[in-house]
């Protein structure tokens, strides 16, 4: 390879988590800068340079029209756009659980009293997601080295649930604790669940979610049932009509 | 007259976005403001109604940094609502998770957010063509402290284990003697590029400040203690925080602004720390101080680079002793049972930034009903244009303006702000 793929990292409205989990990537990161150039990072101490890239990892969620100017013009320079984490990925939805909510007054400066949170697919295409909260680094690099390969990189065909049971892990739903491992997108490892701590569904649903079979789950094991189940069973049965 | 207004646009290398705008008129500084321009995320909103459970988890995504010390803020806030008190063993295995957070959040702080300050560089990243071995060193650096918090804290950014009542899997013995192996290799990397940094010394600026940081008289405490200002000696209780911290909002700013008092700009973080607890350093963090000519209180908004330096040495001690502890008798539980009940909870403790304070509600089936947060860098932006406007005075009696943009930068960069925790302010009826 004789020339080097540019990228740029992008953030909007985000803790910079999928950000700082890149930079975790240590000496794995170093062998990609092999490949690749980072023309454009705040946090790596690349100021703006509105040059014309080959990729665009955009972290965080839409909040504000200044964040829609900004991710409107990110596209237009940018052959590949990547939505990186939940927050860009679904608006923080999955993470904060804040399906249905709209619209709420807010303390602050003119014209941003209505507070929104949007993903970046509302504004413009995006061409790949990395879900997750944070992303996970494992498939930036597998997502980077199959766009210099010219591979093939698809979402996981399958739940958190059936990656833990892979690891033997004992079941948490059996032990009482809420867990959403069976109606969350896989490819994380089941990490929280093989912590010991339920899955929090950050990677969003996955395809063939059952949520009647979860909330039966939550019934069996008198873990109490949250309201945002019902509400994603609502917009599940409401997007199922549009089809 | 000349009236200019000299404006920073997205500060690099700081964690979130920020604006910096001077206005100058025949040679004087009028103002100073710092724009915090980052898209607010009201999270306080979001941890409304959510049980105690999740108030946690969604508390840490507060910061992609230093999300270990939010986590542990965040949890113990809820167990002090709850009534939850910990055993000793399971306490010491939180401040552990607590110092591989900040010995993270600091190495990334001054050697790749300052570092390539004293080189006169864009990034960290630059160094690599003239200095590989270094840049490679530093990489080294943090997989090691990588690896501490893996053990730990189950994942590098926003921990999974601590829970309320205590830990969501057990760490045993041998993951302990893991920590305590990587911890010496880490003494064994660190040591050479803190002491480049010392070296390099801070510019020469001297401000008053008041000084904010939570003490407990023994320690250099990170998650119990009393709110001490230094210099007026004053203190106060954890629950009194809302009688001297008072927000301000400023229209420029999307992150509310603090003073104490209703009236005083003041400075949170490692400086304020040791200049608080500073005759409880570790006795090598002493040494340290003593060969690089280094005494505390120091009255310098750069010192905050000198003070994390000195802290890494000391938490590395700290940590040490900790593992040391835990490794002779490690602890028989992981989790203490408790009942869910209504209350009130505050956790005073202290991130990397400085102090942070979590504050929950909750009803009598565990569900949140209202959340206060007040992070560090929200705290410090009314100290931030202080010092910068003095800074500015500084450069520009000496005739240098040519200089302010970069030396503004670097200024703001000494306070290691972290807007993404600052700019969420939210309230139900504005």
């Amino acid at each position: 390879m004789n020339k080097k793929v540019k990228v740029g990292f992008f953030s909007l409205a985000s803790c910079e988590g999928c950000y700082v989990d890149i930079l975790n990537l240590d000496d794995k990161l170093l062998d990609i800068l092999k490949y690749v150039e980072i023309v454009e990072s705040r946090i790596f101490g690349i100021p703006k340079r509105s040059e014309e890239l080959d990729v665009a990892f955009i972290e965080g969620a839409i909040t504000c029209e200044e964040e829609i100017e900004r991710a409107k013009e990110i596209r237009k320079r940018s052959k590949i756009v990547v939505a990186l984490g939940d927050c860009a990925c679904s608006g923080g939805k999955f993470m904060f659980k804040n399906f249905g909510f709209t619209g709420a007054k807010i303390n602050q400066p003119p014209g941003k009293e209505n507070f929104i949170t949007e993903p970046i697919d509302k504004y413009i295409k995006v061409d790949y997601y990395l879900p997750g909260c944070p992303a996970k680094r494992e498939e930036f690099v597998e997502l980077v080295y199959s766009l210099l390969a010219n591979r093939r990189f698809a979402e996981k065909p399958h739940s958190v649930c059936s990656e833990c049971i892979l690891y033997e892990n004992d079941c948490l739903l059996e032990k009482g604790i809420p867990c959403l491992g069976p109606i969350t997108q896989g490819g994380c490892g089941a990490l929280c669940p093989t912590n010991g701590r339920g899955c929090f569904g950050c990677r969003g649903l996955y395809e063939d979610a059952n949520i009647d079979g979860l909330i039966e789950a939550f019934k069996k094991h008198n873990i109490p049932i949250p309201d945002y189940l019902y509400e994603l069973k609502k917009k599940l049965v409401e997007a199922a009509k549009h089809e | 007259m000349s009236k200019r207004e000299l404006s920073i646009n997205e500060i690099v290398r700081i964690e979130g976005h920020l604006d910096v705008s001077i206005y100058l008129s025949d040679g004087q500084v009028n103002r100073v403001q710092a724009k915090a321009i980052e898209g607010t995320r009201i999270l306080e909103r979001f941890l409304v109604g959510r049980s105690y459970l999740e108030v946690p988890e969604m508390a840490s995504r507060m910061c992609g940094v230093c999300s270990a010390i939010h986590k542990v803020s965040s949890v113990q806030a809820v167990e002090n609502a709850l009534g939850i008190v910990l055993p000793e063993k399971l306490q010491k295995l939180r401040e552990l998770l607590v110092i591989g957070g900040h010995l993270h959040s600091h190495v990334i702080h001054m050697f790749f957010f300052i570092l390539p300050d004293y080189y006169g560089k864009d990034s960290a990243l630059d160094l690599l063509p003239s200095d590989p071995e270094f840049v490679k060193k530093l990489i080294k650096i943090r997989k090691i402290i990588n690896d501490m918090l893996k053990i730990l804290g189950g994942s590098l950014v926003h921990p999974i284990t601590p829970v309320a009542g205590g830990f969501a899997k057990p760490i045993y013995k041998k993951n302990l003697q893991n920590a305590l192996n990587i911890l010496k290799l880490l003494r064994k990397e660190i040591m050479d590029p803190v002491r480049f940094e010392l070296a390099m010394g801070i510019p020469e600026l001297e401000v008053k400040n008041t000084y904010v940081a939570v003490t407990d008289g023994k320690t250099v405490p990170l998650l119990h203690g009393d709110i001490r200002v230094f210099p007026s000696g004053k203190t106060y209780k954890p629950n009194e925080y809302q009688k001297v911290i008072k927000p301000l909002r400023e229209k420029y700013s999307t992150a509310p602004h603090f003073l104490l008092d209703n009236r005083e700009t003041y400075y949170v973080g490692a400086i304020s720390r040791l200049n608080i607890n500073h005759p409880y350093l570790s006795d090598a963090a002493k040494e340290l101080c003593k060969e690089f000519n280094i005494s505390f209180p120091m009255d310098n908004p750069f010192a905050n680079n000198i003070a994390q330096l000195i802290e890494i040495v000391h938490y590395m001690d700290v940590a040490e002793q900790l593992l040391n502890d835990l490794i002779s008798d490690p602890p028989k539980e992981t989790r203490v049972d408790f009942e869910i009940k209504a209350g009130e909870g505050i956790a005073v403790t202290e991130a990397p930034r400085g102090m942070l304070i979590h504050h929950y509600k909750f009803n009598s089936e565990g569900y949140a009903t209202w959340a206060n947060i007040i992070t560090p860098t929200a705290q410090n932006l009314k100290n931030i244009e202080k010092t910068a406007k003095a800074y500015t005075e500084a450069l520009v009696n000496l005739g240098v303006e040519a200089l302010l943009k970069f030396e503004i930068e670097k200024l703001v960069r000494a306070y290691d702000p972290c807007l993404s925790c600052s700019a969420r302010f939210y309230k139900e009826n504005p």
